[in-house]
């Protein structure tokens, strides 16, 4: 059914409609004034402090660390959360063993680490990425476990009648049964891979990173900075789940047939 | 022929449950003998036990008194030799048609003989415009087909089908019996069906089991002397056909009776 592209482009980007309205309106409250501009710039006003920020070569490192420390923790997060998810998810050894003590690490809000990611890790970047990489390996191993957990007997037996190993049970039934959980996963690390590096660049004083930008327009009480963080953080959050989506359906979407 | 036997022999076999620290017998005192190339089906309400009877000669169900012996062998875990076919077609839905009959040749590491017998097995269940087609795409009776060609793809001794047109509808049911019988007729391997469409057991089988239920036992054994192709209108079907199923209401009639 060629439904969709018979369709009008403007119907069909009615996604951007919203943002384009808020910027409209955002604006024109910018010309009007409706706001104390002190409280909230105009668009052309952030445009230009980003563009400043940029030729100054002060974005272009700040975008680099955060997207750095993203991609580390997005990466060895997903991994070991995989990882731990199979090991929850596949053996009944693993659940007796395991499952009591990672629901209850699992319990302690993200935050809370940071003290003794601190004594560990240091004040430095070692504790910044290793805050990202536990709030991107919780929800992953959680999602992976359970997807596992919930892929039906009849598949499962399926192995058993023809005598797979562990490993091609896995590799063969289990993981391409379970995707859609896995997928569900890696959407998740990757929102809480955004979430703590925030939190990871606001806690922990004077790094790098769009976040500290954050912080520094707060201190300075420069609202444009402010803005222009919160912006480029979105922007690149959404890229990056763009590009997450585009690169799982390139290469596991023919797994997704259902 | 006599190299590539197929017979089953079942000895005082004693199958229970334990159902909330009580044990439920299943199966009780069975013994039968299936002999090399026979159809058999296991027929009798649900519940009765004929499923489990099925899933210990495929391996799955342990635990068990008594004896199963293939050949002569005991019965002791899944096996290549034995093939089996489900009520739901249980095809991986991303892999395509020709990907899941290959899914049971997974020790054949020669792709090109690999090619050859899954094309072959496609052949078989008329199946070989489809390969490349992924089960969602399928119709339940062509899916079913697919199924019973990834069991057949490794030359079993032996062909186990657990209701496997159960979930058919009426006219694919027929035309998929008829199919049955003819890859029977082609593979001249014996074949084990459960099914609780009398009828079904009839037209397909050399020889019908009827078992009674809680716990299961063999209540009867009725050999089917027709000559194939057979006609469900013949007068000798039909009058088999009655009398097993007056054998299946009078159980019935026990299964629902209860005093007030």
């Amino acid at each position: 059914m060629p439904k969709t592209s018979a369709a009008p482009a403007w119907w069909r980007r009615r996604g951007w409609w919203l943002p384009a309205a808020l910027l409209a309106l955002w604006t024109l409250s910018g010309v009007f004034e409706w706001v104390r501009p002190l409280f909230l710039p105009s668009p052309l006003k952030v445009a230009q402090t980003t563009w400043a920020r940029w030729q100054d070569g002060y974005l272009g490192p700040d975008l680099s660390t955060t997207l750095g420390r993203v991609a580390f923790g997005f990466v060895v997060g997903s991994f070991l959360g995989l990882l731990a998810g199979i090991g929850l998810g596949v053996s009944r050894v693993g659940e007796r063993y395991f499952s009591a003590t990672f629901n209850a690490a699992r319990q302690v809000p993200i935050p809370g680490w940071v003290p003794l990611l601190i004594l560990w890790f240091g004040v430095g970047e070692g504790s910044r990425l290793a805050f990202i990489t536990i709030g991107v390996f919780f929800p992953v191993a959680l999602n992976t476990a359970s997807g596992l957990v919930g892929v039906s007997r009849q598949y499962k037996e399926l192995g058993v009648v023809y005598q797979l190993s562990a490993w091609e049970r896995l590799w063969r039934i289990l993981l391409p049964a379970a995707l859609p959980s896995l997928k569900a996963a890696a959407l998740q690390g990757l929102t809480m891979a955004w979430v703590s590096l925030v939190a990871a660049e606001l806690l922990t004083s004077m790094s790098a990173g769009l976040a500290n930008q954050i912080n520094l327009g707060r201190e300075a009480f420069k609202m444009d900075l402010v803005y222009s963080g919160v912006i480029l953080i979105a922007v690149f959050g959404a890229l990056s789940q763009w590009g997450l989506l585009k690169a799982w359906d390139l290469t596991l979407g023919r797994f997704e047939r259902r | 022929m006599s190299l590539d036997l197929g017979g089953i022999a079942i000895r005082n076999l004693n199958k229970s449950f334990e159902l909330e620290g009580r044990t439920l017998p299943v199966l009780q005192d069975i013994n039968l003998s299936i002999q090399p190339g026979e159809f058999l089906a296991l027929v009798g309400s649900s519940g009765c036990g004929k499923t489990t009877l099925l899933r210990i000669l495929l391996g799955l169900e342990k635990g068990y008194h008594g004896s199963v012996f293939l050949d002569g062998v005991p019965i002791v875990g899944p096996s290549s030799e034995r093939g089996i076919v489900f009520q739901e077609h249980r095809l991986l839905p991303w892999l395509t048609v020709a990907q899941n009959v290959g899914f049971g040749l997974r020790e054949l590491k020669d792709a090109q003989e690999k090619r050859r017998r899954v094309g072959e097995a496609l052949q078989l269940v008329g199946l070989e415009a489809f390969e490349n087609a992924y089960p969602g795409q399928l119709s339940g009776g062509m899916a079913q087909r697919a199924a019973i060609a990834r069991a057949l793809v490794n030359k079993p001794k032996i062909l186990l089908l657990d209701e496997p047109l159960g979930a058919l509808d009426a006219m694919t049911r027929m035309y998929m019996q008829n199919e049955l019988e003819k890859i029977w007729l082609a593979e001249k391997i014996t074949m084990v069906m459960v099914t609780h469409d009398v009828e079904e057991a009839i037209y397909l089988s050399d020889v019908v089991v009827l078992m009674s239920c809680r716990p299961g036992r063999v209540k009867k054994v009725i050999p089917i002397p027709l000559a194939r192709p057979r006609h469900r209108d013949n007068p000798e079907f039909v009058s088999i056909k009655r009398e097993l199923l007056e054998d299946f209401h009078l159980q019935a009639k026990d299964y629902f009776s209860f005093e007030i």
